[in-house]
């Protein structure tokens, strides 16, 4: 257990860092946002309705030291405050773990019904000459190809339904990239975790046919090897991409698993998206779940979906350039249609920096479990 | 969508239109070919850098959008988003006709597809397709010289453009004034396939930027939509500088600021 005090010491040395040494230089890099989301959760199981609001802040802090070193911090901060953390004893404690080797996650102040945290997501100093380039912190390192379900991104999986967080988890560890062509390269990544378990893999990237294609290989953890692909394209004018990975368990064969996402999209002339995306999953560790593990469960390629079978279907459409309104479908089983997922969305630039969402998550599994999220948010970017 | 997808594609012609040839000579002998080719250099020259603001005007809003731009010939740009703050560090690549996004928050590099190149690029009028097609002005019209006029203190030729039939263009017709001396586009009129003219777009503050003398701001305006205008400046740009083929990659994508 590392404490939180290393961690705010962390926090305020390089806060002090910034402000001391690189204000006001040009090198400085500065941005993030501001949103509040009041939200409503039903869930029928419980026959239970939920309502929060999340204040959510995030800083991104980029300083150029040199020609040849760069550096970032960022961090999110966020309020919680209603019944969630009022029902939730174990709330605050979920909040404060962090699966990395550092521990960055932390919690300012706790009460019945709010919570204070702070979670430092990019914490890295990159080294960069010529064709090379070396990472190293707390970095996202974003395999993927596909949108929803990506089994090539086995650094920092991630939740499709967390819509509030685009950016999207770190991991720490050390990335090394060698620049091969203008569209190739070469990366080997190392990953450390909190159990100090190594997972360390390589990949060659490079442009094939009009297709970017990628082949990756490495190991996870203590348990599997991986192997894997992925590929993006066009076919017919319409995009066409997948990701497929292979784990060989190191112990027993029988254990190996696919993990194969493949998708596409296609926008008509007036602008509508369509996309569309499969999923297979091998399913040998016997994983399952219902939508809960689905939004809060995904910290591992093995645990991307929830049954073997998992296809997205999804209609975008900008009414105008500030208006866009959407509509994803997912299904869980085949052919079975008695697991899935609805999501609309509408956003709404409102001025420049300003922007309102409202975003809705509906889950029915088996008539039983149903769950629905409403979800209001206005967010100001800096 | 039919009036954005035009204003658009006029737009992305018009800012990957660029420029050479300051204070040229008039030539006694030109063709109109020769005339639509030369304006098309000033505005674009071998390579270029420039910085750009471009607004998109309706009559209940406007949206601003800034960016840095590289680019050499026809087959190779980069564009860096620098406002608004949500998109800014956004980069996109195009290598002949292949095109990039990337996006540095969640280190993502997408592949567009041909069936987004007609997608409004960044929420402006302007299409992927637009950063890709910049040279069709020349390469896929038929072009001739209708007449001669003063337009704003110039003698300019009237030059009409008439899509060649294998062409997949949008417009029916395209009408430019283009200076007599210095090649200097101020006016297109753009024509629909029955003739009807749909956005008018003019060139102004002409500006000695260095090396040449250009119109630094383009305003266009549909023809049937009060109220509602695009318009792009220049607000700092440079030509001719050496930029190697290989300054349009994807390692450079992930670099650049």
């Amino acid at each position: 257990m590392k404490s939180v005090k290393n961690k705010i010491f962390v926090l305020v040395l390089l806060v002090v860092w910034g402000a001391d040494n690189v204000m006001a230089q040009e090198e400085l890099d500065f941005s993030g946002f501001v949103s509040v989301m009041p939200s409503m959760v039903y869930v029928k199981s419980q026959d239970k309705t939920s309502f929060d609001f999340l204040v959510h802040n995030r800083i991104n802090l980029g300083y150029q030291i040199n020609d040849k070193l760069n550096s970032k911090i960022s961090f999110r901060n966020r309020l919680f405050w209603g019944e969630t953390v009022e029902s939730t004893p174990i709330f605050k404690h979920l909040m404060t773990n962090d699966p990395g080797f550092l521990d960055l996650s932390f919690n300012w102040e706790s009460r019945s019904n709010y919570l204070l945290n702070t979670n430092i997501d990019r914490l890295w100093v990159e080294y960069v000459s010529g064709d090379f380039q070396a990472k190293v912190g707390r970095q996202r390192v974003n395999w993927s190809k596909t949108m929803i379900w990506n089994p090539n991104d086995i650094f920092n999986s991630y939740s499709y339904f967390d819509f509030d967080y685009v950016e999207r988890p770190g991991m720490d560890g050390l990335r090394l990239q060698y620049f091969t062509g203008v569209n190739s390269n070469l990366e080997a990544v190392l990953k450390v975790n909190r159990d100090n378990d190594i997972t360390a893999a390589a990949l060659y990237r490079s442009t094939v046919l009009g297709y970017d294609v990628q082949l990756i290989s490495g190991i996870i953890e203590k348990s599997d090897w991986i192997v894997g692909c992925g590929w993006g394209g066009d076919i017919l004018g319409a995009g066409f991409y997948g990701e497929a990975s292979y784990l060989i368990d190191r112990e027993e064969d029988s254990k190996n698993q696919l993990l194969l996402a493949v998708g596409a999209n296609y926008m008509l002339k007036n602008s509508l998206l369509l996309s569309t995306e499969y999923f297979y999953m091998e399913n040998k560790g016997g994983y399952s779940g219902d939508y809960t593990s689905l939004v809060h469960a995904q910290r591992s390629i093995k645990n991307l979906s929830i049954d073997k079978h998992s296809y997205m279907l999804s209609v975008s459409w900008p009414v105008n350039p500030l208006l866009n309104i959407s509509m994803s479908y997912m299904g869980f089983g085949f052919p079975a249609f008695d697991k899935f997922y609805l999501g609309p969305t509408v956003d709404y630039s409102v001025n420049d920096n300003l922007s309102f969402s409202a975003v809705s998550q509906y889950f029915s599994f088996e008539g039983e479990n149903e769950s629905l999220g409403i979800y209001l948010r206005l967010k100001w970017c800096f | 969508m039919k009036f954005n997808f035009s204003l658009r594609w006029r737009v992305g012609v018009l800012l990957f239109v660029v420029v050479t040839c300051s204070g040229g000579a008039l030539v006694a002998q030109v063709t109109a070919r020769d005339i639509i080719d030369r304006a098309n250099e000033l505005l674009r020259g071998k390579t270029s850098y420039t910085e750009m603001e471009m607004k998109v005007v309706r009559t209940k809003w406007e949206r601003t959008l800034k960016f840095k731009g590289w680019s050499k010939g026809v087959d190779y740009s980069m564009i860096y988003i620098t406002f608004p703050a949500r998109e800014k560090g956004q980069v996109f690549l195009k290598r002949q006709k292949d095109m990039w996004n990337y996006l540095p928050d969640i280190d993502k590099m997408i592949k567009i597809p041909p069936s987004m190149m007609m997608q409004s690029w960044m929420g402006s009028d302007m299409t992927n397709d637009d950063l890709v097609k910049g040279a069709s002005i020349v390469e896929d019209y038929i072009h001739n010289i209708i007449g001669e006029e003063e337009k704003n203190g110039y003698d300019c030729w009237i030059i009409e453009l008439i899509p060649k039939e294998d062409a997949v263009v949008v417009w029916g017709k395209i009408v430019c004034w283009i200076t007599q001396e210095g090649y200097m586009t101020l006016r297109n009129e753009y024509y629909d396939e029955d003739g009807f003219l749909i956005n008018t777009e003019s060139l102004s503050k002409i500006k000695n930027i260095g090396d040449r003398v250009m119109p630094t701001f383009f305003e266009i305006v549909p023809e049937d939509k009060k109220g509602q205008k695009t318009t792009m400046e220049f607000t700092n740009v440079e030509f001719d500088m050496p930029l190697d083929d290989d300054f349009f990659s994807v390692k450079n994508m992930k670099r650049i600021k």
